[in-house]
């Protein structure tokens, strides 16, 4: 790799870094901060382009502390990383705009804690990204881990009973073990193959081996528990009718650490065990028995939003259907078409960031309504609920977004594997997301008698023609559909 | 100077200046003597490290008499690893609480404090480089002396009845050293431990069970001499001058000095080949490891003080140290080594720091963590950036220690079960470290604006240097970790051979 283009890797690894200082330096001033949040978004993706250009040929890397033959703090960037990147650098952009509506509506101490609470996972999940080994990847994972726990104590509202922190506790306490499941996986990887990079081209850290293989279903099984305990161990049902009432700050968290998860489980099918030895488990062990895991997790949760009577409690089960969905459409495409993985992540990411930031919206207009009910809502709305059921038709397939080639294909992938188990969970999780979605829609397209007094001192009076409000989930909406034709 | 010379200067310069601080009036001088002489000693191991990593061992031996001090000495990798350890502990406890030591003593204490102090280490450095049994009794009998003396300014009640409790545990102790001893140049008619190695092997073929006895009243002596901090662990809040030396004395360094008497007795003197074939010995030192790591971790779970924070951290390191030895593989040595290197930074940077705490706050609860991030800055960063070293961060030492050990007791035999124990002591070392983020960020709605630290000027100037100086050297060997996994390498190869 030639010295410019290592700078543009610095630049890369040092822009959310740098952003990280600048907003904590600037803290006292709204007007720079604002300018802050959407200026380094933009830069961060034009050095992306330099990034793309320079590394077309040739892989980069930057050692920053090398300990133990193959144990460093180290950063690459290879084609998939760089796809990563450009998703990271999108979601950064789209929400630093949003951010700006925070401060709108909420005094300078909660603006400034929000933009530096994103910020830092901005810089941690660049870092997790760029990560060139398993052990500079673990090292940003516990970081986020603690960041999860100060995100816990310090959005949520002091006003949880006892039963909610301790909920909060045990959550802590999955996610110690998640990253100390895969730091056992890190060392048996290390035990097998004394290798920890990703940056080899093509080449995957495990050797298939026939004899091998128990050993490499126990390895992966600690992965993936050390990625999805938290999401997949139904830890979720510990927080019925939680009313997250920071639901910007839910956002960050959400996404930000599934994520980061997702991309490590992409690492790992093709860097770590590679399609070979991903395959091989796959047919020597029945991947049904992953797929119950997921359909139960996909059907729980699911019914758990359909049953909710609270609005943002039913999208924070359907964002744990939804994760359950993806890894469904990851195991049944890994080990087959890889290179169909990131489009199923960016799916799921992007689809997830356009209902939260439509839900986040129809929040903020119910706020303002005396009886705050959702009847009618259509009316007044007209532009985010539209959004609102694209979201929602592009997650049940029959959007012309990205979410139709994706469910098409999962299912042609599905019937040529004879996986009845699949097709059966894949047409149930269906049907119950467009029950959701018309119980969900059906009272806000009623005519509303009663007609709702909007509170006069609210800051923000109509959404829809507020740029920052509307902006951000209309390019959402809009990549979305991008997307098909990238596929393409 | 020669490579010997320099060694013999390590061994006597402490002594000297021990003699030098008697004969000033005024209290800076002396403290000047102990800096320079400590700061000499560090930068002498250092220039004699190179030599003894390259040759493993340097010793000297006259062979001019059976008590023959100074003209005999053995120093290797093990010995000169410990000697770094104790000199650098030596050098932070001696900055951090100068100012203390200048306020609670007069004058003529205060020579004589400083002059014990270096004897001290004069009978540390003796115990480490020795090579001859009667030596090693004799630095054992200068080290118990100096121990007392160093305490018997204090006029505190509690603290005379503890110290008295541990004098009269080192009289035990030193009765069975010596008729230990005795009973081996009586028998062998050797005084030189290379030479007592060499027929161990022997001994354990004719009369195990004579050997046996004797190994088990060493390390019964070794115990009750270097690892009864238990007597303290009531005390471990006074915030006096003396509690804490005695604190940090029985926490620390004896520790220090019971590690590695432990493994020169296992490795060296009685032969790992005795010891380890005899029936269920790992399995014992294992099953004491886990009890140590396991009640020590539930124990760190309810604690709210950095001070026991700090000491059950250090129980929950020597039961690491403890599992690596029943193991008694490269591996598990080497995370041992590590294991030594946490407890010997980390966990004093949390005991001092708790002592500041108690110093300016009237309390080492973490709830005060709040108060000193608003007050003092760069106070408070150090221990922010402890955080990733206390949750065993990927490439900090606390890592490299359960890495190693988890690559060894991935194996196949009764060394799984220190899994178990590792996955316990992960999920607590990442739960303190999160509730330590918990107390610098969440309790700053309740701070108490009214408690205002008094802190003067050149406390806190001591604070700072003690601070950043124990954590430049923790990131300074966090950056250099591959020269030592390295250095831990080599010495647990040493060892093992």
């Amino acid at each position: 790799m030639n010295k410019s283009s290592e700078i543009v890797l610095l630049a890369t690894i040092l822009i959310p870094l740098i952003n990280c200082f600048a907003c904590s330096f600037y803290q006292n001033s709204s007007k720079i901060l604002n300018f802050l949040i959407t200026a380094f978004p933009i830069l961060y993706l034009s050095n992306l382009f330099g990034l793309y250009h320079a590394t077309v040929e040739d892989y980069g890397s930057i050692c920053l502390i090398r300990a133990y033959f193959n144990l460093a703090i180290s950063f690459y960037v290879g084609p998939s990383t760089i796809n990563f990147l450009f998703l990271l650098g999108f979601i950064w952009l789209v929400l630093g705009f949003y951010l700006r509506r925070i401060l709108a509506l909420s005094n300078r101490d909660k603006f400034f804690s929000t933009v530096m609470l994103f910020t830092i996972l901005i810089a941690l999940i660049n870092f997790i990204i760029l990560a060139q080994n398993l052990i500079t990847a673990l090292f940003f994972f516990n970081c986020l881990i603690i960041w999860y726990y100060f995100f816990a104590n310090n959005f949520l509202p002091k006003s949880l009973n006892d039963a909610k922190i301790s909920s909060i506790s045990i959550a802590s306490l999955v996610l110690y073990l998640q990253s100390i499941l895969l730091f056992l996986a890190i060392v048996i990887t290390y035990k097998i193959s004394a290798n920890l990079e990703f940056g080899q081209k093509s080449a995957a850290i495990l050797v298939n081996n026939e004899n091998s293989v128990y050993q490499y279903l126990l390895l992966f099984l600690f992965y993936f528990a050390g990625l999805f305990l938290l999401n997949l161990s139904g830890l979720y049902l510990l927080y019925r009718n939680f009313n997250f009432k920071a639901i910007e700050i839910f956002i960050f968290f959400g996404l930000g650490f599934s994520l980061v998860e997702l991309f490590i489980f992409y690492q790992l099918l093709t860097k770590v065990f590679g399609l070979d030895i991903f395959n091989s488990l796959i047919e020597t062990f029945d991947s049904q028995y992953f797929y119950y895991v997921f359909l139960i997790n996909m059907v729980v949760s699911v019914v758990l939003a359909i049953f909710s009577h609270n609005l943002k409690s039913s999208f924070f089960y359907l964002f744990f259907n939804q994760l359950a969905a993806t890894l469904l459409t990851i195991f049944v495409f890994g080990g087959a078409q890889n290179d169909r993985v990131f489009i199923i992540i960016a799916n799921f990411i992007l689809s997830q960031l356009l209902i939260f930031l439509n839900l986040s919206n129809i929040i903020i207009f119910l706020k303002q309504l005396q009886n705050k009910e959702i009847a009618g809502l259509f009316y007044r709305l007209k532009i985010t609920i539209m959004l609102m059921i694209f979201a929602f038709l592009n997650i049940i397939g029959v959007a012309p977004a990205i979410g139709i080639f994706e469910k098409f294909q999962l299912l042609k992938t599905l019937f040529n594997q004879h996986s009845t188990i699949g097709i059966a969970i894949f047409a149930l999780n269906q049907l119950l997301l467009t029950i959701f979605a018309i119980r969900l829609f059906y009272p806000m397209f009623l005519t509303n008698d009663h007609h709702q007094e909007i509170d006069e001192t609210s800051s923000i009076k109509d959404i829809d023609l507020n740029s920052n409000l509307i902006l951000p989930p209309t390019i959402v909406a809009l990549a979305l559909i991008l997307l098909l034709f990238i596929t393409k | 100077m020669s490579l010997v010379g320099n060694v013999y200067l390590i061994i006597f310069l402490p002594l000297i200046s021990s003699v030098t601080c008697l004969l000033f009036k005024k209290k800076l001088p002396p403290f000047l003597v102990v800096v320079a002489t400590l700061i000499s000693l560090l930068l002498l191991t250092a220039r004699v490290l190179p030599e003894v990593f390259e040759h493993k061992v340097i010793a000297n031996d006259f062979q001019l008499s059976p008590i023959s001090i100074g003209l005999e000495f053995k120093l290797d990798l093990l010995g000169i690893f410990f000697l770094l350890l104790i000199i650098f502990i030596k050098l932070i406890i001696l900055l951090y609480y100068h100012h203390d030591i200048n306020k609670t003593l007069n004058n003529s204490n205060t020579k004589n404090f400083y002059s014990v102090f270096l004897l001290h280490l004069f009978s540390i450095i003796g115990i480490i480089t020795t090579n001859n049994i009667f030596n090693l009794y004799l630095f054992i009998e200068i080290y118990s002396f100096a121990f007392l003396a160093n305490f018997a300014i204090t006029k505190d009640v509690n603290l005379s009845k503890i110290k008295f409790r541990y004098y009269c545990f080192l009289v035990a102790a030193k009765l069975i050293v010596l008729f230990c001893f005795l009973t081996i140049f009586i028998t062998l008619g050797q005084n030189n431990i290379d030479k007592i190695i060499t027929m161990v092997p022997a001994i354990s073929q004719i009369n195990w069970q004579f050997l046996g006895l004797i190994a088990a009243l060493v390390f019964l002596a070794v115990i009750t001499s270097f690892f009864t901090f238990w007597i303290y662990f009531k005390q471990v809040g006074s915030p006096q001058l003396i509690a804490n030396f005695l604190a940090f004395d029985t926490l620390f360094i004896k520790t220090n000095v019971g590690i590695y008497l432990i493994l020169r007795l296992i490795y060296f003197l009685f032969g790992k080949g005795f010891l380890f074939a005899t029936p269920l010995f790992s399995l014992t030192l294992a099953s004491v490891s886990l009890v140590l790591i396991v009640y020590s971790g539930l124990k760190l779970l309810k604690q709210k003080h950095l001070k026991s924070i700090a000491s059950y951290l250090c129980l929950n390191n020597l039961g690491f140290i403890l599992a690596a030895v029943a193991i008694n593989k490269t591996e598990s040595l080497q995370a041992g080594l590590f294991y030594i290197i946490n407890f010997s930074l980390i966990n004093i940077f949390i005991f001092i720091f708790a002592t500041f705490l108690k110093r300016s706050y009237h309390t080492s609860s973490i709830i005060r963590l709040a108060d000193v991030r608003r007050d003092h800055f760069l106070l408070i960063l150090p221990l922010k950036i402890m955080i990733f070293f206390v949750a065993g961060f990927p490439l900090t030492i606390l890592f490299f220690a359960n890495w190693h050990l988890a690559i060894i007791s991935l194996n196949m035999g009764f060394e799984i079960i220190m899994i178990f124990a590792l996955i316990f002591s992960m999920i607590v070392q990442m739960s303190l470290a999160t509730n330590l983020v918990k107390s610098f960020y969440w309790n700053r709605l309740e701070l108490n604006q009214n408690n205002q630290p008094q802190l003067p000027n050149q406390d806190q100037f001591f604070y700072l240097i003690s601070f950043w100086l124990i954590i430049l050297v923790i990131i300074y060997l966090s950056l250099a970790t591959g020269s030592l996994n390295q250095l831990t390498l080599k010495i647990a190869n040493y060892i093992m051979s």
